[in-house]
């Protein structure tokens, strides 16, 4: 089934209008709409709660501050993910060194520990990827966006973007056996 | 299953991680799928594709998000509208300050003064000893080359090459690095073929005949 959501675009550019005029209720809304796919998005971006938490913020003042700047030639996720986009990018570039993402240290699976596994070794191998290719990774399969909408969101072109998911699939893929044959190794020496 | 509505492989295998998404436009998608049911490598990549979707949005969902806790921002918010007002206040005294035409005057003159002052009392900056190839004259309807030397061609050389060529430098260089080359002697002289020569030259990156105006 593939995704609609027209009502919901509707809803959210009439808000955006009337943060335009000041409206602080109408942001409030649009903020807690928006809060937790940001919050999943950086968090597998940015290796630090506070510093998600931080550009989440940086985000939002954006939307605030620039809201008349929004000229309704792409979805308004789009144009809300791309400030994110641009501002996890800054904030990734300000680490010294990234440390792995947050999500692998809190995350509480539910699943079975099999999947358990599974999710662990995507994590590790998403966070051996280079920036570029994460935020490719990562808006597509946590933030649900196309391919045109990616590059809207990147500025960059359209075959850009299918470039590098074409190079972060190549890496998981060699990573993925590497991470497992690890975890297996370090299952038979603690017996 | 007839092959020719297949999509090609290689635009198929490039849209298999939004056909995993399911954000393809219907008609795409249903072309992808087509073609994924035919090719063994696309179908699997794209089985996947499909656990990663499945395992980071499971990832995405265990992920816990706080409820949003707005207080930061909205002070954000206050302080940027605070910062506004107080920018919009300064122009308003600004513009009270200036609306006296007396003291508009007063303020424009001094600033007027102060320039003037300072472009006279301003010491003169030494003249920067400039050496040059090219005859000063301004340059007569002619036959010339116009000349682009290596970079590591210091002036001497480039002396010494054109009168090897018989050749003077009339203008330039240019910014570009261009000079237009005349011939020392009198009398009309084969501007093309000494063009050519001087090409073959490896000091020469450029060199162009520039025939006479009729």
């Amino acid at each position: 089934m593939l995704k609609t959501g027209d009502t919901q675009e509707e809803q959210q550019i009439e808000l955006l209008r009337r943060v335009q005029r000041g409206d602080r209720a109408a942001f409030a809304t649009l903020y807690r709409q928006f809060q937790p796919r940001l919050y999943a998005y950086l968090c597998r971006l940015l290796a630090d709660r506070f510093m998600v938490e931080e550009v989440l913020d940086d985000v939002m003042l954006v939307v605030w501050k620039d809201a008349r700047k929004f000229r309704q030639n792409s979805r308004l996720s789009t144009w809300i993910f791309g400030i994110a986009y641009r501002k996890a990018l800054t904030a990734i570039r300000s680490q010294q060194r990234y440390r792995g993402p947050l999500a692998a240290l809190t995350d509480q699976h539910g699943g079975s520990s099999e999947d358990a596994d599974t999710g662990d070794w995507i994590m590790a191998g998403l966070a051996r990827l280079s920036a570029d290719h994460r935020q490719v990774i990562l808006l597509t399969y946590i933030a649900g966006f196309s391919c045109q909408e990616i590059a809207d969101i990147a500025g960059c072109p359209l075959n850009t973007v299918k470039t590098r998911m074409f190079h972060a699939r190549r890496r998981l893929r060699s990573l993925l056996p590497e991470l497992a044959g690890q975890d297996a190794e370090a299952d038979r020496e603690h017996g | 299953m007839n092959t020719d509505d297949l999509m090609a492989h290689e635009e198929a295998s490039e849209l298999l991680p939004w056909a995993a998404n399911r954000s393809l436009p219907l008609e795409m998608y249903e072309a992808v799928r087509k073609h994924a049911l035919a090719c063994v490598s696309c179908r699997r990549e794209l089985n996947q594709l499909i656990v990663l979707d499945n395992n980071l949005a499971r990832s995405a969902d265990a992920i816990v998000v706080p409820p949003p806790d707005m207080r930061h921002i909205n002070q954000r918010i206050d302080a940027h509208i605070d910062a506004q007002q107080r920018g919009a206040r300064s122009l308003r005294s600004i513009w009270r300050f200036f609306s006296d035409p007396w003291r508009a005057a007063v303020v424009v003159q001094s600033v007027l003064l102060a320039v003037v002052a300072s472009s006279i009392l301003s010491t003169k900056a030494p003249d920067i000893e400039y050496t040059t190839l090219s005859d000063q004259s301004v340059l007569p309807n002619g036959d010339y080359i116009r000349a682009v030397f290596g970079p590591d061609v210091g002036a001497e050389d480039i002396d010494a090459l054109l009168r090897s060529f018989d050749l003077l430098a009339v203008e330039g260089p240019s910014d570009r690095g261009v000079y237009t080359l005349a011939h020392r002697g009198t009398g009309p002289w084969k501007n093309h073929e000494t063009a050519a020569r001087l090409r073959q030259d490896a000091r020469v990156l450029f060199a162009q005949p520039i025939d006479a105006q009729p």
